[in-house]
């Protein structure tokens, strides 16, 4: 007995090619399938806005009731060049029995279809915590789709936020993919088109806007966009950008996330602004921040050795850590940005809210470096130790002419 | 920088360095300060401090510009040992010599001008220091 074939569709494709149909009185409309694994078929009426796993293949819609299927039509697909894999959704104008699916060359069987909400799926998933469609009308920018940023933008998706704005100057090299979002099929892309495609993959309903520009030198686009989202997550590497955006959000009087991983991400730290509270430079000029930042693209290596530094020193600057050590802090600063942007009287902030009062806070990996001081993790829980976060008190600088200027 | 900062930089400027300082910016916000500053008890130097149009979150770049020529104690000209880590000079543009100032590290958008134009004075310093006793200016502004 042949194994049963796997059916689906996006509802709102669904729903597009109904009304479409009814409009142009449409019995039979073309398509295509991407085909995995030879048994789990996706079928799209329209370009599907995200890439698809497995092989296209045509496939067809029938809009009819399953009594009105005649041999008349078999033959009008096989003239159309269905193959006999080729999927045929059979859909009942008026809605009122469930769409089913058929191989063209066995049009005997029947195959339920699996109707895709994604965004719906992604609403309900968590209501306990988080009402379902709160984070649909959001708007959040993204700086920065390194390790850190492309799989923060995946995360807010899976969790519902609506729209996004991407922004990143560079193309995935084959030197991010131990740590980035993306794939090695994704080698040579941009890093925005690439990151948009896991977003809308997680939420095809999600609005996506990309900006491949240098946020140092297009001030006015990034003062712009900041005022246009309600959060801003800042996930480069570089102090300047990281500046830059800050002085774009104290500007804009938007909230924003900072995430940083420190030399071989032995740690890192992750900032949260608020508009009235101390800044990012407020957190430098007040005594500075220990640890420099991970340097993990020679680019970012020729700009963080000096001029003097012997030959070969920038190349041996590039030490990223793991993937596994970026993790904690990227979900830290997808926590605090979910804490952002939900509205206060939801339940993820009865008590998350007070517990993620402070706005900086240090996370160390392993005991080098930074933290080479700290004693065994072990079994002490009141010592400082690897692996735990610490949040830390930042007072606003009275004297910061970041924040202060206004 | 923004109408704001720059009224600042030059209040401060203006009380520190009177008469001796010259703030432009171009069309896209590029800043130029130019300035005299002297050495206590030593010479006068001009310095020339450019920073892009995103200044303060970039760091400005220090120039030395007059007097074109300056020696070690060696009698070298020091754009011929530039870059120098034990001289705290960065590659020269324009044949100018190129002051290291702050760290990368320790930058942030709070550091003035006026602080630079200081941290710069303090090489000027240690230069002169240098001249007299052979020493390199590693030995007085650290590493």
């Amino acid at each position: 007995m042949r194994a049963p074939f796997h059916y689906a569709i996006l509802a709102s494709q669904l729903e597009r090619l109904r009304s479409e149909a009814r409009r142009r009185r449409l019995r039979l409309v073309e398509g295509v399938a991407f085909v995995a694994d030879g048994e789990s078929f996706h079928l799209f009426h329209e370009k599907p806005s995200f890439p698809c796993a497995g092989l296209p293949l045509p496939c067809f819609f029938v809009i009819a009731e399953a009594s009105d299927l005649s041999g008349s039509l078999m033959e009008k697909l096989e003239a159309m060049g269905a193959r006999p894999e080729s999927p045929v959704l059979v859909l009942s104008p008026a809605g009122t029995a469930e769409p089913f699916a058929f191989p063209a060359g066995s049009p005997q069987e029947r195959f339920p279809v699996s109707v895709l909400s994604p965004e719906k799926d992604l609403a309900s998933r968590g209501g306990a915590i988080l009402e379902g469609g709160l984070l649909r009308e959001k708007k959040v920018l993204i700086v920065g789709l390194g390790s850190f940023g492309s799989v923060a933008a995946v995360e807010l998706a899976k969790s519902g936020v609506g729209h996004f704005v991407l922004a990143d100057n560079d193309r995935l090299e084959p030197g991010n993919l131990c740590r980035h979002a993306c794939s090695v099929a994704d080698v040579g892309r941009r890093k925005t088109l690439a990151v948009r495609d896991l977003v809308l993959a997680r939420n095809p309903d999600a609005q996506v806007e990309t900006f491949e520009g240098d946020v140092n030198v297009e001030g006015t686009w990034l003062r712009q966009a900041a005022r246009e989202c309600d959060l801003i997550l800042c996930m480069t590497g570089t102090a300047r950008s990281r500046f830059n955006v800050n002085a774009a959000c104290v500007g804009a009087g938007r909230s924003a996330i900072y995430a940083r991983a420190v030399t071989r991400a032995e740690g890192g730290d992750v900032f949260r602004y608020r508009p009235g509270g101390p800044c990012l430079a407020c957190l430098f000029s007040g005594g500075g921040v220990p640890g420099a930042p991970e340097v993990s693209s020679a680019r970012d290596a020729a700009e963080a050795a000096a001029d003097y530094a012997p030959p070969g020193y920038a190349e041996s600057l590039v030490q990223p850590g793991l993937a596994n050590d970026i993790a904690p802090l990227v979900g830290m600063a997808v926590k605090l940005s979910l804490l952002e942007l939900a509205p206060k009287d939801q339940p993820l902030w009865r008590k998350l809210g007070e517990d993620l009062e402070a706005p900086f806070y240090v996370w160390a990996n392993r005991r080098e470096g930074l933290y080479e001081e700290y004693p065994p993790l072990g079994y002490n829980f009141n010592k400082s130790a690897i692996l735990r976060w610490y949040g830390v008190r930042v007072a606003r600088d009275s004297s910061c002419l970041a924040c202060g200027l206004g | 920088m923004d109408e704001a900062r720059r009224k600042i930089e030059e209040t401060v400027l203006a009380s520190t360095f009177p008469g001796a300082f010259r703030l432009t910016q171009d069309a896209k916000g590029a800043a130029r300060l130019e300035v005299e500053v002297t050495v206590p008890g030593g010479g006068s130097y001009g310095l020339l401090i450019t920073a892009e149009p995103d200044y303060p979150s970039s760091m400005p770049e220090v120039y030395l510009v007059r007097p074109l020529v300056l020696r070690d104690a060696r009698g070298r000209e020091l754009l011929s040992i530039s870059p120098s880590h034990e001289m705290h000079l960065l590659k020269p543009r324009n044949r100018f010599l190129r002051l290291c100032h702050y760290k990368p590290e320790a930058w942030h958008p709070s550091v003035t001008f006026y602080k630079v134009v200081l941290k710069s004075l303090l090489w000027l310093t240690a230069y002169e220091n240098h001249l007299q006793s052979g020493r390199p200016i590693t030995d007085y502004l650290g590493t």
